[in-house]
């Protein structure tokens, strides 16, 4: 994980216009915000463009990251997550894009984008639960609203992908996803 | 809809980082967040639980031609290791060049750039001369100070955009001593700066002047590294 303070320093420079400062922030986090937008789009080329556009627009604009209201990493995060959020609703990349499974039926041909041996969503979620030290607090979750959390999260699925992809009715598939989100925020609000 | 329910905003700020929502959601619920302080603190408070979450995705490293089509984008040259320092060189270079044959000039044929009815150094006076360049080479900052002056004027050839709670300081790099600083920049073009002492007491045995980025709630003895702007500094007279 970077080190926030460096990471900060850096943004200062390239609010006025370092390049060595900006090179270095993407020597720093590309792979991880990478990573976010492959797990996201699970297409290369997609995820490549919004990353370029990430940082093209984090060139521009680093001048409104507010080093008091959050994280450097955090305001990284969400400008690679809005961008490929942006794009998956833009196009209709379900229909062609298999999804990853968490029942070790991978199709490791159809996942080819990611790292061999990388967690689906569930696992991805148990893991930030365990780093999080709140294992217990989201296995008390139910079975359907986890899977939905870890679905809706990594792989960004809307309410009629999930309940496709569940084979459940929307409404059920809501109501899973907006109790689980409720359980979440309750689990990571005791830790704060 | 009526916005002022917390948890209202909660479940909207989660939607949109989970992503949950179609595109016009999004943009509708952006432009809240921009008009309501309440919706950009749920919002806040859901990206960084985000960011957590995102923090165990596996890091995955990007194809080399993205970056070069970041540089693209952003209007940049890719210059090889080796070419940076002449980069930074060259323009100074060019400028002392152009000095020195300005000079040249007007003490061999003052009438052809000055009114033959005015003495050179009315226009020309002995003073102190940086011209600061940024990493990629290009000029950013003009100072220059009259040799028995207290005062440094600085003219800024682009715009310095700082970040909140930071001040860009302008350091004089003597030859055989640390530096020291000058003066503190504002964000004017055009500013005159009050030094510490007079600028041929100071600036004597100065070769380079620059400029680093600093907390503005106080300037430590020695700059941030690297600086921002650098170049050399020249006596004219």
């Amino acid at each position: 994980m970077p080190d926030p303070a460096q990471l900060e320093g850096l943004l200062a420079r390239v609010v006025l216009r370092d390049r060595e400062a900006f090179r270095q922030l993407y020597e720093t986090c590309s792979p991880q915000l990478f990573g976010i937008a492959l797990r996201l789009l699970r297409r290369r080329d997609l995820a490549e463009d919004v990353l370029q556009d990430a940082f093209a627009s984090i060139w521009h604009r680093a001048d409104s990251y507010r080093p008091a209201a959050s994280q450097p990493m955090t305001w990284l995060t969400s400008v690679v997550r809005n961008r490929a959020l942006d794009v998956l609703r833009a196009e209709a990349l379900r229909r062609t894009e298999p999804l990853e499974e968490d029942d070790g039926a991978t199709d490791r041909a159809t996942t080819a984008a990611l790292p061999d041996e990388s967690p689906g969503p569930l696992g991805l979620l148990e893991q930030a639960a365990d780093a999080l030290q709140m294992r217990g607090c989201l296995e008390a979750i139910d079975g359907p609203q986890r899977q939905c959390l870890a679905l809706a999260y990594y792989h960004g699925l809307s309410h009629s992908e999930l309940a496709e992809h569940l084979g459940s009715p929307i409404g059920s598939v809501k109501v899973w996803l907006r109790r689980g989100i409720d359980r979440l925020r309750r689990c990571m609000e005791r830790l704060a | 809809m009526k916005y002022d329910s917390t948890e209202l905003l909660d479940r909207l700020a989660a939607s949109y980082v989970f992503g949950t929502q179609g595109g016009r959601a999004r943009r509708r619920f952006e432009r809240l967040v921009r008009s309501n302080a309440a919706a950009a603190g749920a919002l806040q408070a859901w990206q960084a639980r985000s960011a957590a979450l995102s923090a165990v995705i596996p890091p995955v490293r990007p194809s080399p031609e993205v970056w070069k089509r970041i540089e693209q984008r952003i209007g940049a040259v890719p210059q090889a290791a080796s070419r940076r320092l002449a980069g930074w060189l060259r323009p100074a270079l060019g400028f002392m060049c152009g000095l020195i044959a300005a000079v040249g000039l007007l003490r061999w044929q003052p009438d052809w750039v000055l009114p033959s009815d005015l003495p050179p150094k009315a226009v020309l006076p002995a003073s102190y001369v940086g011209l600061l360049l940024d990493a990629s080479g290009r000029p950013a900052a003009l100072a220059s100070s009259l040799k028995h002056g207290a005062q440094i004027s600085v003219k800024l050839l682009q715009p310095l955009a700082l970040p909140a709670g930071k001040v860009a300081v302008l350091w004089a790099l003597p030859d055989k001593a640390p530096p020291f600083v000058l003066a503190r920049l504002g964000g004017d073009t055009k500013q005159l700066l009050v030094m510490p002492g007079s600028s041929e007491a100071l600036l004597a045995s100065v070769s380079e002047l620059a400029v680093s980025v600093e907390d503005a709630a106080g300037i430590p003895a020695s700059p941030a590294a690297p600086f921002l702007l650098r170049g050399h500094c020249v006596k004219l007279w």
